[in-house]
């Protein structure tokens, strides 16, 4: 028996705002615990939330970014639980009325494109952190509590773990693009909690579905997603029923365990919050916000790629912001995108690796480039210079000069150098004349060498056929 | 007209426990004040309409850090503390 | 001399004279309170801090500043309203021991007029109560009679101002809490419109209906005490952002030409016939003052006290779920898991009635019984604003009792919940309209027990509520 996996994502994206959502505490990782709270977010009696505008328009940004319809009016609902993470034992979040509805993100697997709906876009709080110290005991620290937080929640629309992580990578991606989040799963600006169920393949009824939760990287992701589908088939096969329930992760032993036991089943009691006004956007407000997104990952790559760049190439270009920007600023000043491409994906994001820190402007890069470009160094050359401009900060200009990397353009002294090679290399020659036409390169490598790389390699190239026939 | 049950299940939502004595006593006066409010579903609202009075989106908070308690006010008050934080029994994820 | 039995206004002129200075007030206040402590009006008296306070104002009364009304005036207000560094028990065994690290903005307020707090008002613990028996520390006694209550839930507040420890107190009013309590003491207590006065701070009961209001023994005093109370507070997203107010100029002296409203469902069953009787006499009393009296209608008005209780049990259950004992308050020692701890604190720290508001609460938010009791309260609570959208069409002013009867024993409704509900019938409706009430005396009942009238004005109608009430007060004989 075949079966069909259906997935959907429910994930949490941390807002990069300077303050929290609903007071002015400081939005900050990594300080003192509890320094960063109030009255407010400490939920003290008395205490009174006060949305953040920021916020929102971050949220919007987010919806808009993905396609989403926005909501002009949107209402804030309190859900009601008991957690030590929680300090007024109720979130404010959004339910019936949300701020974003109804967007697309499109996922690329294995050369298909897909689809993935997205259900909603709300804002809400995030809730305290719980430290356990390991020797019996757990303690509070509430200043991640208020951060606000946007929900993404996705339609039923994934099939595959596969296509999860490619869902999630779009979505990191675009988001990145707006700056309105960090994104990173490593530091919990990023969490993905996922609802699977199995059916038999082709069948129009949805099986059971499960919950499971810490899920700290893509990998965990990719992982669970393949454990738990195929627990599901098994149980199914064994002739037992799937329980609904939450599962916490494992990734050390690549396992899932049962969270929470069913007469737990929560009832949240949302109602909207009487502290808080519903919110009102004006079409020109959602208008305004649309325009100040910048252009977005995928808008970008099919621009790339228009100009005539590889899709693989054009996904390099296009995996931040600062890339693609920094590609569309030398663009400006040299309109070559494959040779810029080039630069950019084989020497730039290398050094990037080890560096982190980009050394070379876009001015000066494009300065190099026009070198290379109008033929006065060869590629070669130029990737040199390139280096030593990264390590040194010098201009290409400059560079060239001390490196003698000049390009000859003297085309005598070229036939001279070539004429040499030719006569003496008489076996590389006879190989040639033989049909090994790779035999060329070698001729074409020796004209280099004794040229200091100054010699331009296509010009040795077409000498090379003519004078051997 | 609200069973003993519904009751309980209230309790476990506000997190109270009672003696059954007093759950006894609260299912009578619950009943009570239930069959009361209940008169309310007598009350035609088929003419009301769902304006919301809203709040425009410049009105908002503007994203500005404003000053914290301090670390050591923020706890103060609490019953059980340890290393800044406020100590919970263990919470078995 | 005595200075106590005196009112704000009285005071501030007697302080601006020289004949008296703040720290006389002070220490006379400060002895009322130990002189009258049988009556159990607060919970907590600030003696060291309030003699230094007073001294600081007479400072700047001698160098000639120019100084707010209330500099100098010895008050108190509710234990549900935050001050830095003290206390704010809400009359509860949660709380207890609470210290709080704020002031509420209202606080604020009062300490820029430089208003000498005395000490917190004793109440219905969290504000759940018509009677201040639900205090966890022990009920106030009436000072009219002691074996009456005061009211409910600003209790303390009523009692001191009408034994005159202090010259005013700051109570909080979710369905009468200020008003009603005003009446059973003989003094007067206002509502103003809600998100006039700032709820930060403000220990929240329900959320969408409390307003701070003051306690004082003249109508005027409460025009002085407003505005000190009322500003807008970027705190609050529910404070309304209106031009300043000078309430001291709402009097005229005069109710000629102003229409004055009976409403027909007032006037039923369950009003005590002396109660009735002096809301007759003040209308004539108005009539003969050349305000035009009219009879009208609020259809809806006798489902209110359902709507209040759903709404306010709701919003009250999830704004008390703060009260885990894991950041503050009742914690007990040795839990034996999470879920033993929320039970046991909120169990042994919570009253009888802030439980059973609780259990009501979540009842009428729980998953299949929301849109039956709250979604349909919500629109029953639309209608009467619309009801009374309608009357304050056609008159000024609404004239109606504050409460359905005068004080009763101690002890008296203490096991029926119901029958308490019941004495809300006519504060409750504004609330849940949100308009403005001021609760005035208007006689005494056979038992000596003080009587008081209502009156209820549209959103934002302060001046003529403080107006035509001090007509009443001033001008009417026999009190």
């Amino acid at each position: 028996m075949n079966y069909d996996t259906v997935i959907g994502l429910e994930v949490h994206c941390e807002l990069k705002t300077q303050t929290k959502c609903f007071c002015g505490c400081r939005n900050n990782f990594g300080d003192q615990p509890n320094s960063n709270t109030c009255p407010v977010c400490l939920g003290l009696p008395g205490a009174l939330p006060v949305l953040n505008k920021t916020a929102v328009e971050y949220a919007i940004k987010a919806g808009l970014a993905f396609g989403c319809t926005i909501n002009n009016e949107t209402v804030f609902e309190r859900k009601n639980y008991f957690y030590p993470d929680l300090s007024k034992a109720y979130q404010i979040s959004q339910l019936e009325k949300p701020l974003c509805v109804n967007g697309i993100v499109e996922i690329n697997v294995n050369g298909k494109t897909k689809q993935i709906r997205l259900n909603r876009i709300h804002l809400e709080e995030d809730a305290g952190k719980l430290i356990h110290d390991g020797i019996g005991g757990t303690v509070v620290d509430y200043n991640r509590g208020g951060v606000p937080l946007i929900e993404i929640v996705t339609e039923p629309d994934i099939s595959s773990a596969d296509e999860a992580v490619a869902f999630l990578e779009a979505l990191k991606s675009t988001i990145a693009y707006t700056g309105i989040s960090d994104v990173k799963m490593e530091e919990g600006s990023l969490r993905c909690d996922v609802n699977l169920s199995v059916k038999p393949a082709g069948s129009d009824q949805l099986g059971t579905r499960t919950e499971m939760k810490n899920l700290n990287s893509f990998k965990a992701v990719y992982r669970a997603i393949n454990y738990e589908q195929k627990r599901q088939i098994e149980e199914i096969e064994d002739g037992h029923k799937i329980v609904q329930e939450t599962l916490r992760w494992d990734d050390s032993i690549g396992e899932s365990r049962s969270m929470r036991s069913k007469e737990d089943s929560q009832d949240y009691r949302y109602f909207p919050d009487p502290d808080l006004l519903p919110v009102y956007i004006s079409p020109q407000q959602v208008l305004d916000l649309k325009n100040s997104l910048p252009k977005l990952p995928n808008v970008l790559k099919a621009e790339y790629m228009e100009m005539g760049l590889s899709n693989y190439d054009a996904s390099l270009l296009t995996e931040t912001k600062q890339i693609s920007d920094y590609f569309t600023e030398v663009l400006t000043q040299i309109n070559q995108p494959k040779l810029v491409a080039n630069f950019i994906i084989n020497e730039t994001l290398r050094k990037l690796k080890e560096d982190g820190e980009n050394k070379i402007s876009a001015n000066d890069l494009s300065k190099l480039l026009v070198l290379v470009d109008k033929k006065e160094i060869s590629t070669t050359a130029g990737k040199q210079v390139f280096e030593a401009m990264w390590n040194t900060g010098e201009s290409a200009e400059s560079l060239v000069e001390k490196l003698g990397l000049k390009q000859m353009n003297n085309d005598d002294e070229l036939k001279t150098m070539v004429e040499s090679a030719i006569t003496a290399n008489p076996q590389s020659v006879a190989d040639y004349k033989g049909g090994k036409t790779s035999a060329i390169g070698f001729l074409v490598g020796q004209v280099m060498k004794a040229s200091k790389g100054k010699a331009n390699p296509q010009k040795v190239n077409e000498m090379l056929k003519e004078l051997l026939g | 007209m609200i069973s003993k049950k519904d009751v309980l299940h209230i309790a476990k939502l506000s997190k109270l426990e009672f003696s059954d004595e007093e759950i006894e006593k609260f299912t009578t006066e619950m009943s009570t004040i239930v069959e009361y409010v209940n008169t309310l579903q007598n009350v035609d609202t088929s003419d009301v309409n769902d304006e919301l009075s809203v709040l425009p989106l410049n009105d908002l908070r503007a994203d500005q850090v404003k000053p914290s308690l301090s670390q050591e006010d923020a706890i103060k008050n609490a019953p059980k503390k340890r290393s800044g934080g406020f100590s919970v029994p263990q919470v078995v994820e | 001399m005595d200075y106590t039995q005196l009112s704000i206004l009285e005071v501030a002129k007697l302080l601006r004279e020289g004949k008296v200075t703040s720290l006389e007030l002070t220490k006379q206040a400060l002895q009322m309170a130990k002189e009258k402590e049988s009556f159990n009006a607060l919970t907590q008296v600030f003696e060291e801090d309030a003699l230094k306070q007073a001294a600081l104002v007479d400072e700047m009364f001698k160098s000639g500043k120019e100084l707010p009304l209330l500099a100098g005036v010895p008050i108190t207000i509710k234990d549900n309203i935050n001050l830095t560094g003290k206390k704010t028990t809400c009359s509860s065994k949660f709380l207890s021991t609470y210290v709080s690290p704020y002031d509420a903005t209202i606080v604020k307020n009062l300490k820029s007029s430089y208003a000498i707090i005395i000490g917190k008002n004793n109440m219905d613990e969290f504000a759940m109560g018509s009677t201040t028996e639900n205090s966890a520390f022990g009920p106030t006694l009436n000072p009219r009679n002691p074996q009456y209550i005061p009211g409910g839930s600003s209790g303390g507040s009523a009692a001191a101002v009408a034994a005159n420890i202090g010259y005013a107190s700051v109570g909080t009013d979710t369905g009468g809490s200020v008003r009603q309590p005003s009446a059973m003491c003989g003094v007067v207590g206002l509502k103003p419109t809600y998100g006039l006065v700032s709820r930060y701070g403000i220990v929240a009961f329900a959320s969408s209906l409390d307003q701070a209001g003051p306690v004082t023994k003249t109508v005027k005093d409460s025009a002085l005490m407003l505005n000190v109370l009322s500003c807008h507070d970027e705190m609050e997203e529910t404070s309304v952002k209106r031009d300043k107010i000078d309430y001291m100029q709402s009097f005229t002296g005069s109710v000629k030409g102003i229409k004055i409203a009976l409403i027909k469902e007032c006037f039923g069953d369950g009003l005590d016939e002396e109660v009735k009787q002096k809301i007759m006499d003040a209308k004539s009393f108005y009539e003969s003052q050349g305000a035009e009296i009219i009879e009208l209608s609020i259809p809806v008005f006798n489902d209110i006290l359902a709507c209040y209780y759903i709404l306010s049990s709701a919003e009250a259950a999830s704004n008390l779920s703060r009260f885990d004992g894991v950041k503050y308050g009742f914690s007990i020692e040795n839990p034996k898991n999470l879920n033993d701890l929320y039970l046991q604190n909120r169990s042994k720290g919570f009253g009888k009635e802030v439980k059973r508001r609780i259990m009501l609460g979540n009842y009428v938010l729980s998953s299949g019984y929301y849109d039956a009791y709250y979604k349909k309260a919500k629109k029953v609570q639309k209608k009467l604003v619309k009801q009374f959208a309608e009357v304050f069409k056609l008159c000024d002013v609404i004239l109606m009792p504050t409460a359905p009867t005068p004080a009763f024993k101690i002890g008296e409704k203490v096991g029926d919940p119901l029958s308490m509900y019941l004495s809300d019938i006519y504060t409750v409706p504004v609330n849940i309209a949100e308009l403005p009430a001021i609760s005035v005396p208007c006689g005494v009942s056979k038992n000596g027990l003080p009587i008081g009238m209502q009156l209820i004005g549209s959103k934002f109608s302060e001046t003529t509520l403080f107006n035509v009430a001090d007509v009443f007060e001033t001008q009417k004989e026999a009190k």
